[in-house]
């Protein structure tokens, strides 16, 4: 067992190094890659609190929509998706769909979530 | 990398031009990410021209050569399509690291933020929109075989939605993981397979906003001409800068950020192009799968180590954007 700080928070603490102090004395051709590991940093810190929670909703939704508990249902879907041919099926799939995408954008870009358009 | 190049530059344009050239000013633009854009001077007696060299890197892959975009460049030009003036292309020899050619220097916005800054200010969103479209209806209006150089053709065989799904299967089998979202968006394009175009024609295939030189006066000039396909359906054109991800959280303006969809098409519609609005959306919603796959592939560069880029190794995590875009368009009704 680690003792503190938990992830999350060291990589808080990394996001803020790179984007607040580091980013700023970089050579110009290096700034875009340090953004970058900024916001990569920061995006591990939300995968860190939000990651495992994430996954067990994922895998409820994924199995309901199966029918059945199979090793990997991320697989199974896609499996079930590219051979079968049931246009019902894939109307249920597509809101489980999007409660995980959301899940996913709420770790990978919160917010992009918040315009339903085209 | 600008000041490596002078030499080669100075001697190659004395060369081409018959007279002493000075180089100065080198800059590298911030557009292209595997090719290298420099801006210069080149002087020769007491004219100084603002050029810009394009130089494809030795061991890039290549898509077209730099002869075959020159060529669509210069049939473009005449046909009144918005892109700089191609003076001199190299396919051979060493000078500058790779081939290249050298075309007029346009001034304007590239980076994509400050283009839509730009146009926010002048107020021209409307006007972008419009003189895209009538740029492009005017590629559309080409007959292929003008080209001097074949440019690239289908790596699928059949028309050109078919041939488009073809090779989105086999980029996702190349996968290491499998995505349901992006199956789902695989049914949904198979389920609704367009009919061909009445008539295939030059498909630029990356008119998004970040390729584009804004002025404050509009569209100057299309940039990037390495993917142009010699034929394709015009509708894969016109929906690929409608795209969510090339508006920069302008998301309720479709094209590029600038504007919706009506003076874009009525731009189109005007220079002579047959807009199909159900063709329209079946190739927005592939090239959002597309591009989804696409940022998966620049993160499988990195895991197998040949593109050790952090740029590229975050592109994976970007892949839930494009899902949600897609299931945004697949809606089920």
């Amino acid at each position: 067992m680690q003792f503190v700080p938990e992830a999350a928070d060291l990589l808080a603490a990394i996001g803020k190094l790179l984007d607040e102090k580091v980013l700023n004395v970089v050579p110009p051709d290096l700034q875009h890659q340090v953004r970058v590991a900024a916001h990569l940093s920061t995006l591990l810190e939300r995968e860190a609190r939000l990651g495992p929670a994430g996954a067990a909703r994922e895998r409820e939704l994924l199995t309901g929509l199966l029918g059945e508990e199979v090793d990997n249902p991320n697989d199974a879907l896609a499996a079930r998706l590219r051979d079968g041919d049931d246009e019902a099926f894939e109307a249920a799939a597509w809101p489980a769909l999007v409660e995980i995408a959301r899940m996913d954008l709420a770790i990978a870009k919160p917010g992009h979530d918040r315009y339903e358009g085209e | 990398m600008p000041v490596e190049v002078a030499p080669g530059l100075a001697h190659y344009l004395s060369e081409a031009w018959g007279q002493d050239v000075t180089i100065s000013n080198l800059s590298q633009s911030t557009a292209g990410a595997r090719r290298h854009n420099i801006l210069f001077d080149a002087t020769a007696g007491d004219t100084t021209h603002h050029l810009v060299a394009t130089i494809v890197p030795f061991g890039e892959t290549i898509i077209n050569g730099v002869d075959a975009e020159a060529a669509v460049r210069d049939v473009a030009e005449k046909y009144g399509v918005a892109v700089p003036h191609v003076h001199l292309v190299r396919t051979d020899g060493d000078l500058v690291g790779g081939p290249f050619f050298i075309s007029e220097m346009v001034p304007g916005e590239t980076v994509p933020r400050r283009v839509l800054r730009l146009v926010e200010e002048q107020g021209i969103g409307e006007t972008v929109a419009r003189q895209l479209g009538e740029s492009l209806a005017r590629l559309h209006s080409i007959e292929p075989s003008e080209v001097a150089v074949p440019l690239r053709t289908r790596e699928f065989e059949g028309p050109p939605a078919v041939a488009a799904l073809a090779g989105l299967r086999a980029q996702i089998d190349l996968m290491p993981l499998r995505r349901p979202a992006w199956e789902l968006g695989l049914k949904w394009l198979e389920r609704r397979l367009p009919d061909p175009p009445e008539r295939e024609t030059i498909v630029h295939s990356d008119t998004r906003n970040g390729n584009l030189i804004v002025g404050e006066d509009g569209l100057r000039a299309v940039l990037d001409w390495e993917g142009t396909l010699a034929s394709g359906d015009p509708m894969q054109d016109l929906a690929w800068p409608s795209l969510r991800m090339w508006r920069f959280r302008n998301d309720d303006r479709e094209i590029g950020g600038f504007a919706g969809r009506d003076p874009f098409i009525a731009g189109y519609e005007a220079a002579g192009g047959n807009y199909d609005a159900g063709r329209f959306h079946w190739w927005k919603v592939e090239g959002t799968l597309r591009w989804s796959v696409g940022l998966a592939g620049q993160t499988m560069g990195f895991l197998e180590g040949r593109v050790p880029s952090i740029v590229m190794a975050a592109s994976g995590r970007r892949v839930p954007e494009l899902e949600w875009d897609l299931l945004m368009l697949i809606r089920p009704s």
